[in-house]
């Protein structure tokens, strides 16, 4: 078979089996807390006038630092690492490995399956809070560019941080404390360091995609020195492109006992 | 040239021995593959359904290396003998998905898998949950996948395990259908009697290493200088066995419970002339019977031969 | 008979009663955690907070170092410093990770290779498989909160010759109980709620977080204090407050916090019973 078709047929399979997952549906009903909560805001919004409440100070405040710096982090380690960890776990991967199929199809089309996945969980959690925040509220172009700006970044960090896991989960059993390490302890640390060292993480280049308020410069994206928003997007297209490519080689070459 | 050709096919986990230079040739037909476990039955069958990379030696499946020809996977048919599945799925839907992995159409996937699951008796079950199966239908839903896209070498690793009698004659059933069909058939057993009742064709593998292959009348005469075994109950053992150990082809007798156990080394005379004496000195006997005929026990002694 | 069997009986009481049945899972689990893979590193990884805090505590006994105790407010006084180590992000980060590491897998795995019913062919309760359980995590959180505490007591001690007051002896002791209990029964709970490992971990560092943006984004919506009953960290951070007697970031009594924590941790050891004893059954 193809290179394309195996693609398209492993990416098919999975999407189904994904979507399918009870953990997938848990996640995701739990990526929706705070949309809900926006939603809780935007109705006292209306119905008290008078309030300091205000959704759309809260959407690009809190809501979008939630999703970049916490959700995507959480969905891209757990799903990274997935695309080959319940595959070997679960014993699976043996009906796969007895296809006409190159393995270079089976773990891009596995990993293009579970992105769609973040990718649809991210974007609609973003799209909806947004509609929220400012349902009843002019929307000007500055609000629009801010808006695709985090969906550019929200799109980069997912592709960064999946394939970094996967390329992981390639050569480790179990990397999901190693992820959590990588994203809230060495990503947060480093962020304290002065000079440059902070362009060791990828949640750097991520928030210097991100356009930045008084508040959320304080609440999570302290100390930011930002590259380029070209330089940020060239970076983190490599290291999903270098992590890929690594993971599909580990993949192809290593012999997985099932 | 056999339809599979392992040539001194060698595999290590680590340190740990998996198969050591087996060579083996397979036409079509059934082969029975048994061993005790651990033996390296299943790394055998991976290595030859492609799933493992040998460390030395190499495998032919119709004179081409599957390692380097991935359409080789479409004539092969491979049952695993782990309990695995994708249980977010029917057993339509796992069938159908898998189907699909080989190339063929939607509508050729639904018809290929509805013949499979209906070979293997899941028809009326096929749109439940596979985590609603239980351990035999699962097993039979497994055997379904690996024959669904009717595959000329077809290799199920402990096929029958955890299926209920019904359902194991019927699958034995269908595998010699198989052969019928011109199919190259290699089952992988521990039990025996399944084996035996599939094939009389066998390789005997254990501790990685193939001690013996053939017909299993073969293999029998490969241990003629094993005493053979034959289990008497007479209306007086001890008249009877007092006879018998002045014959030169006994060399042992010995009583357990009732029975007499005679071990000889000349099979065909021990029956002829006991044949004739019990005849001729009107001697009754309740049973004659010799356990060495099954093929446990050419297993038993193959394999503590190697011991 | 019926005597003969109720002496049969009442001797196997007697003999769970002299029998700490929970100490060999206690044991088991210690060595386990030990063979993992990057274990040591972890630990040693989990000393920094102690490292980092024997510093400080060096400069406030230097008199020619003491200007530096106006710039470090947490050098003030005891209370401030204990406060201060015993709620340092790092520290809190790494109690987490290690009650992942320790514990994310002692029930989900037992679920997933149907385990539970053998413990149980054995003369053990349920209560005694979840203490075995539950005190490997808290072995390992007390290594790394309360013996370190009370190793700065003892430099205190060697650098200055000044004994801490009773109350932060106390506070030293009774602050890292609570919270690795807490941290104990949250991680056994979610353990016991799925069979996939990795969920599990990532489950326990998903709520943790989770409650803590929750409240952040309520309090931004209601502007009542009490909405910090909802974060996890708040409610650390809050008791840890009150048991060192600083001041509060919060308007709340911390003891609501510790009474809180409390709380949670009987119903997470309830639930916990529960499920295992629907999953013996």
């Amino acid at each position: 078979m193809s290179f394309i078709k195996g693609l398209k047929e492993i990416y098919l399979l999975f999407i189904k089996i994904g979507i399918r997952k009870k953990r997938t549906i848990l996640l995701t009903l739990l990526s929706f807390t705070p949309v809900l909560l926006l939603l809780i805001a935007k109705i006292i919004e209306i119905t008290k006038p008078h309030s300091s409440i205000s959704a759309s100070h809260l959407y690009s405040n809190i809501i979008v630092a939630f999703y970049i710096q916490f959700i995507i982090g959480i969905l891209s380690i757990f799903y990274g690492s997935s695309v080959i960890d319940e595959e070997v776990e679960g014993k699976t991967l043996i009906y796969l490995f007895s296809k006409p199929i190159s393995k270079s199809s089976i773990i891009l089309g596995k990993f293009l399956s579970y992105i769609s996945i973040i990718v649809i969980t991210i974007m609609s959690g973003l799209i909806i809070s947004f509609i929220i925040a400012y349902i009843n509220a002019y929307i000007s172009h500055k609000i629009i560019i801010m808006f695709f700006k985090y969906m550019i970044a929200s799109f980069f960090a997912i592709m960064a941080y999946t394939s970094l896991f996967t390329m992981l989960a390639t050569f480790f059993k179990r990397t999901a404390i190693v992820g959590l390490l990588f994203i809230f302890g060495w990503e947060s640390i480093i962020n304290y360091m002065p000079g440059k060292t902070q362009k060791l993480t990828i949640i750097h280049y991520v928030k210097s995609l991100i356009p930045q308020t008084a508040v959320n410069r304080n609440f999570l994206l302290f100390h930011l020195e930002p590259s380029s928003a070209l330089t940020a997007i060239i970076v983190l297209s490599l290291i999903s492109i270098i992590s890929l490519i690594i993971g599909i080689w580990v993949f192809k070459y290593k012999e997985y006992i099932i | 040239m056999g339809v599979i050709k392992a040539v001194n096919l060698s595999k290590w986990y680590g340190n740990v021995l998996g198969i050591s230079e087996v060579s083996v040739d397979i036409n079509k037909g059934v082969v029975g593959l048994l061993g005790p476990n651990g033996a390296g039955k299943s790394t055998f069958l991976k290595i030859l359904a492609g799933m493992l990379k040998p460390n030395l030696g190499k495998i032919m499946i119709k004179g081409k290396n599957i390692l380097k020809d991935r359409e080789l996977y479409k004539i092969i048919g491979y049952c695993p003998e782990t309990d695995s599945f994708y249980m977010e799925m029917t057993g339509f839907e796992f069938i159908f998905s898998l189907l699909k992995l080989y190339g063929f159409s939607k509508n050729e996937s639904k018809i290929l898998a509805e013949a499979a699951i209906e070979k293997v008796g899941l028809i009326a079950r096929m749109n439940d949950s596979v985590t609603t199966y239980s351990l035999g239908m699962r097993q039979r839903l497994k055997f379904a996948q690996s024959i669904a896209h009717e595959p000329e070498i077809m290799i199920f690793d402990e096929p029958l395990r955890g299926i209920d009698p019904l359902w194991k004659s019927k699958l034995i059933d269908l595998i010699k259908e198989f052969k019928e069909n011109g199919k190259t058939i290699i089952v992988s057993s521990h039990i025996l009697p399944e084996i035996e009742s599939i094939t009389e064709n066998i390789i005997l593998i254990h501790q990685g290493k193939i001690f013996a292959e053939g017909n299993i009348h073969y293999i029998r005469d490969l241990i003629d200088t094993h005493p053979h075994m034959i289990s008497i109950i007479s209306k007086d053992n001890r008249e009877l066995a007092s006879v018998l150990i002045k014959e030169n082809f006994v060399s042992d007798i010995s009583f357990k419970e009732k029975k007499i156990i005679v071990k000889t080394d000349n099979r065909e005379l021990f029956y002829n002339h006991f044949m004739r004496y019990i005849a001729e000195n009107n001697i009754e006997i309740f049973e004659l019977t010799s356990p060495d005929d099954n093929l446990q026990a050419v297993f038993d002694y193959l394999v503590g031969a190697k011991r | 008979m019926g005597i003969r069997r109720y002496k049969i009986f009442d001797k196997d009481i007697n003999d769970r009663k002299n029998k700490l049945l929970w100490v060999p899972i206690l044991i088991r689990g210690i060595k386990d955690v030990f063979k993992k893979r990057f274990g040591k590193l972890l630990f040693s990884f989990s000393l920094l907070p102690l490292i980092s805090f024997i510093v400080p505590l060096y400069i406030t006994v230097r008199p020619e170092l003491k200007y530096m105790l106006r710039r470090i407010k947490f050098l003030a006084n005891d209370s401030s410093f204990f406060y201060a180590f015993f709620t340092n992000n790092l520290l809190i980060f790494i109690l987490l990770i290690l009650s992942i590491f320790t514990g994310a897998e002692l029930i989900s795995r037992d679920f997933k290779s149907n385990a539970i019913p053998l413990y149980f062919a054995r003369p053990i309760t349920k209560i005694d498989y979840i203490k075995g359980k539950l005190s490997i995590i808290l072995l390992y959180l007390l290594s790394f909160s309360l013996i370190p505490g009370l190793l700065l007591i003892i430099f205190k001690l060697l650098f200055s010759g000044q004994l801490v007051s009773f109350h932060i002896f106390i506070a030293s002791i009774l602050y890292p109980i609570i919270v690795a209990l807490f941290f104990s029964s949250y991680t056994l709970l979610i353990s016991s709620l799925s069979n996939n490992e990795k969920f599990v971990k990532i489950a326990i560092f998903f709520i943790y977080l989770l409650s803590d943006i929750v409240f952040r984004i309520i309090h931004n919506i209601i502007k009542n204090s009490y909405i910090g009953l909802i974060s996890i960290r708040v409610n650390i951070k809050n008791f840890a407050s009150a048991v060192f007697g600083t001041q509060s970031n919060f308007n709340f009594s911390g003891w609501y916090s510790g009474a809180f924590l409390v709380l949670l941790t009987g119903i997470f050891i309830y639930i916990l019973y529960k499920r295992i004893d629907r999953v013996s059954n």
